[in-house]
């Protein structure tokens, strides 16, 4: 049997053998599986809920157009403008046109921003706070804590992985004094270290990939198309790039450290840096550097613009009827300026197409910032890897921050469109023809190749660095030996 | 000097000269004053626009020109939450609830502008806290502190001269108990009293909070010093206490209380937000209140004695809106029913959670006592739902008031003016009683307490077969 079989088979020894091995990739898998279920859950609820409201969409289209043909017919008796499905006023309130962000089959890996911004909202022709869908709802708890999914474990529970089964290898040697012994008998450094490697890392890569594809497979969403799978590899690039990069820094730990206390106590502490505080102080930069005002400041902004289109609403709807010389000449029209008449639809929609620029506006600025504190965080992003990875696995889930801005900034755009193509119908009480022929929104997807590219790139820079820990590892051994 | 003393002296007099207890220290103060002067900053900002916010809300509410009152109704207002200034000790889950709510005739709306959804993503991973230090870091440094108070005298030989000066190993222990707490309170008093000080001196009411925060925090750590002192007591070195008890701030902190808030979704779904919403809408916008109001109608013609409402003293107007919002009533609490009983039911799973970790129990505690946890948010949303009724009841009354005196104004009885809506009473947000907290959080309190119980129980068991002479 040559040398370097009987030193992995010594290695695997030390390890603990099968029966080590086999209960943590048990535990592993079960968890990933559990995480990777529920991801799938997820994506479930929330593809369900695209569906009925789409399906709702297209029902109450029907609804109308055969309540204004009854109508027209004379078949039912006289009802409330409200709900008079002949003129569009009435429409303005009873027809929605749902705005969803589908999620990606890759969805399930990273719950990342979703739990927390809106996929789906039911939109009105009205001003916005008049929209009655906004945030899915979640006990604020889970929301604070995040979800349990793969995410979280490839963050958080990976590292420690590495570092229980590879923090003990060289520091326990040094702290029996058996380091030169078995350095001597490699010949170089280089070829204990292999030896610890190939078995250690081994393990850790081989149980955490099992595990991940478990995870992915329970999912129930990993073959659902060629480019969610490819999203899902990148995914697990990226996990066993983070993995390289432990696997280096605790190999380095261990060759540096005196005893096996003190590798634990370092590790033990790199990982709260690099996982925990390093993310609150890129988060507590971000915030100092780049203060900005508070959601409730652009808030109150946008109130008094509203506000004072409100105590002017009449004169508007005057200049816009003086404007729009065929809509003046409709009596309907003429009929709203009259104190007596009960306008609510037509001035909810002046006041929102006056105050639409400002606000407009308002949201470019608060745009602009959040992508100024996102700068801020991505140039300080290394110094927290575990932040690094979290937003890859997000960005290739679809569900980063950035995707759920380009939403909102699509949605904003689309209800303008649709609040333009209603406001001349209600203004004739037009028939039903028009409002049906409505908008719909369609998300446009943004460009993914960035995204991959990024992933890509950390993935490679993170086994970059995991590898020159292993070298710093080497020259260390070489200068310290016992 | 009494040996028990000597050995608190020698304790102090070791850890004093070690580097790592002071920078830990300084950490742990920085931290504590940090976190809370910037929560207490931002609370401070927040409070004060939202106060700002609600008189602006308010005064245009109030300054409104003679108009139709249904479209008045319909006009509509925001409320906002106000938060405590205990809130600086303990954010809770402030930043994930919405902090104004629209109300509006006919319908419901939930809460608004919650910070999170602005903040960058990075937010995710947490903010400093003076909490967060006091629940996570804390233990950690209690557990680096103590593990090896036993192991240490054992690796060097050292136990056995604590009985030359006479100690018993109870004694002995209790020394090393004293000296752990004393250095954990040396480390945590400080930031805490500043900032308890700090806060009282700001004329907030927080006498109540703070020695209900102590009574946790105490009991908290008393739970981490007597399983650290137990396990030091029992287990041949302080690595491997290191190994045992790291592992266990690992699950308890982190990996057991997000595994019981993903079971408690999965015991108790919460229905789907645009499915309860859209059906509650449909519901609203398709109701037919004729039924209800020809019933009515018909009640209060028998009552008056005439037999067309044109008869009535009042107007009919308002009673039309009246009984439409009784019957959409009925319809938001049906639907919002079950979220509601979700989230109550999540909350029981997540104090049930206590009993397998304590963190879940004191992180509840925690935030119940400061006034930012899930219920109070609960309270602030039904209050406003309660407050929009209310609103709605004024108004639909106002257009039910007597003809004559709309006629002597000269005015269409449908119209108000500022008299009318100056009888909307200003809204507060609402705070939890002493008894509703108790009655809420019986279960983390208990959970925390056995947790305790169970650790000095340890310290006991662990005293009756001390591992105090060197084996080797």
């Amino acid at each position: 049997m040559s040398a370097w079989r009987t030193a992995l088979r010594l290695e695997w020894r030390l390890l603990g053998g099968a029966r080590l091995v086999v209960p943590m990739l048990l535990v592993l898998t079960a968890l990933c599986a559990a995480a990777g279920w529920r991801g799938g859950t997820w994506l479930d609820q929330q593809n369900g809920a695209i569906a009925e409201a789409l399906q709702r969409d297209r029902a109450v289209d029907r609804d109308l157009a055969d309540t204004a043909r009854q109508l027209n017919r004379g078949v039912l008796d006289d009802v409330p403008w409200w709900k008079d499905a002949r003129g569009a006023q009435a429409h303005s309130y009873l027809i929605w046109r749902h705005a969803a962000l589908p999620p990606l089959a890759s969805g399930f890996v990273a719950a990342g921003q979703s739990d927390l911004q809106p996929y789906l909202h039911r939109v009105l022709p009205h001003p916005r706070d008049r929209w009655a869908a906004q945030q899915d709802y979640a006990h604020p708890w889970r929301l604070a804590l995040g979800r349990f999914d793969l995410a979280f474990i490839v963050v958080w529970l990976l590292p420690l992985l590495a570092l229980a089964l590879l923090a003990p290898s060289l520091a326990a040697d040094r702290e029996a004094r058996r380091l030169g012994l078995l350095t001597v008998q490699a010949g170089r450094p280089w070829r204990l270290v292999r030896a610890r490697l190939s078995v250690r890392v081994g393990v850790i890569l081989v149980t955490a990939l099992a595990a991940l594809l478990t995870g992915a497979a329970c999912s129930g969403y990993l073959w659902m198309s060629t480019q969610g799978m490819s999203d899902v590899a990148l995914q697990f690039l990226l996990a066993l790039g983070y993995l390289c990069f432990w696997c280096g820094l605790t190999l380095l730990c261990s060759a540096w450290a005196a005893s096996q206390r003190v590798a634990l106590l370092l590790l033990g502490g790199l990982w709260l840096c690099l996982t925990m505080a390093s993310p609150l102080v890129l988060h507590l930069g971000a915030e100092l550097r780049h203060p900005g005002p508070s959601p409730l400041a652009d808030f109150l902004t946008q109130r008094e613009l509203i506000q004072d289109a409100r105590d002017r609403e009449m004169e508007l709807l005057e200049a816009y009827l003086r404007d729009h010389v065929d809509l003046a000449a409709n009596p309907a029209a003429a009929a709203m300026l009259k104190p007596e008449t009960l306008v609510i639809t037509q001035t909810n929609l002046i006041v929102d197409r006056e105050v639409r620029p400002a606000v407009r506006a308002i949201q470019a600025q608060a745009d602009a910032l959040a992508g100024v504190r996102g700068r801020s965080v991505t140039y300080g992003q290394w110094l927290a890897p575990g932040y690094v990875v979290w937003k890859g696995l997000s960005e290739l889930s679809g569900t980063s921050a950035s995707r759920y801005r380009a939403f909102e900034r699509q949605l904003f755009e689309y209800h303008a469109r649709l609040a333009d193509a209603f406001f001349p119908d209600v203004m004739r009480r037009a028939t039903l023809a028009e409002p049906l022929q409505a908008p719909h929104f369609t998300f446009e997807e943004l460009d993914r190749a960035p995204i991959r590219y990024r992933a890509v790139m950390a993935s490679t820079t993170l086994t970059v660095l995991g590898a020159g820990f292993v070298g710093v590892a080497l020259v260390v051994l070489r200068r310290t030996g016992e | 000097m009494s040996p028990v003393r000597a050995v608190i002296r020698k304790e102090w007099y070791e850890t004093r000269r070690t580097p790592a207890f002071w920078i830990a220290a300084a950490l742990v103060w920085v931290a504590v004053l940090g976190g809370a002067l910037l929560d207490w900053r931002a609370i401070h900002q927040e409070n004060r626009a939202r106060a700002e916010a609600e008189a602006q809300e308010r005064a245009h509410y109030l300054d409104r020109p003679q108009m139709d009152i249904h479209k008045y109704a319909h006009l509509g207002m925001h409320v906002f939450k106000t938060l405590p200034g205990t809130a600086a000790i303990d954010r809770g889950v402030d930043e994930f609830t919405g902090v104004a709510i629209w109300l509006e005739s006919h319908k419901p709306y939930d809460p608004l502008l919650r910070a999170a959804d602005r903040m960058p993503d990075v937010h995710r991973f947490g903010t400093l806290s003076a909490a967060l230090v006091l629940q996570l870091v804390a233990p950690l440094f209690l557990i680096l502190l103590g593990h090896d108070s036993f192991t240490r005298e054992r690796e060097r030989g050292t136990a056995a001269y604590s009985h030359v000066f006479g100690l018993s190993t109870r004694e002995f222990v209790r020394a090393k108990l004293c000296a752990l707490g004393l250095m954990a309170a040396l480390l945590l008093l400080p930031p805490t009293l500043a900032v308890s000080l700090w806060l009282a001196s700001t004329g907030e009411a927080v006498g109540i909070t703070l020695g209900g925060l102590l009574l946790v925090y105490g009991a908290y750590y008393t739970l981490w010093a007597s399983v650290t002192v137990s396990l030091s007591l029992r287990m041949r070195s302080g690595m491997g206490v290191l190994a045992v008890l790291l592992p266990l701030w690992f699950v308890n902190g982190f990996f057991v209380p997000r595994v019981i808030a993903e079971g408690a979704a999965v015991i108790v779904p919460m229905p789907a937000a645009s499915h309860v919403r859209g059906r509650m809408m449909e519901e609203i916008e398709q109701m037919d209140a004729r039924p209800a109001l020809d019933a009515r109608l018909a009640s209060l013609l028998t009552q008056h004695n005439v037999t067309r409402a044109e008869d009535l003293p009042f107007s009919t107007d308002g009673l039309q809106y009246s009984v439409g919002e009784e019957i959409a009533n009925e319809i938001i609490d049906r639907h919002r029913a079950p979220v509601y009983a979700a989230l109550r039911a999540q909350t029981a799973v997540l104090q049930w959670g206590g009993l397998l970790s304590p963190h879940l129990a004191v992180t509840q505690l925690s935030q119940a006592l400061s006034g930012t946890d899930a219920l109070a948010d609960l309270y602030f949303v039904r209050a406003a739902e309660s407050f929009r009724r209310q609103m709605l009841h004024v108004l639909n009354q106002a257009m039910m008031r007597d003809k004559r005196a709309a006629a002597d104004d000269g005015a269409l009885s449908r119209h108000g003016d500022h008299e009318v809506w100056s009888k909307i009473p200003a809204f507060t947000t609402p705070a939890a009683t002493t008894v509703d907290l108790v009655r809420s959080y019986a279960v983390s309190a208990l959970a925390l307490a056995l947790w305790t119980l169970a650790a000095l129980a340890g310290v006991f068991v662990a005293l009756r077969n001390p591992r105090l002479e060197s084996r080797g």
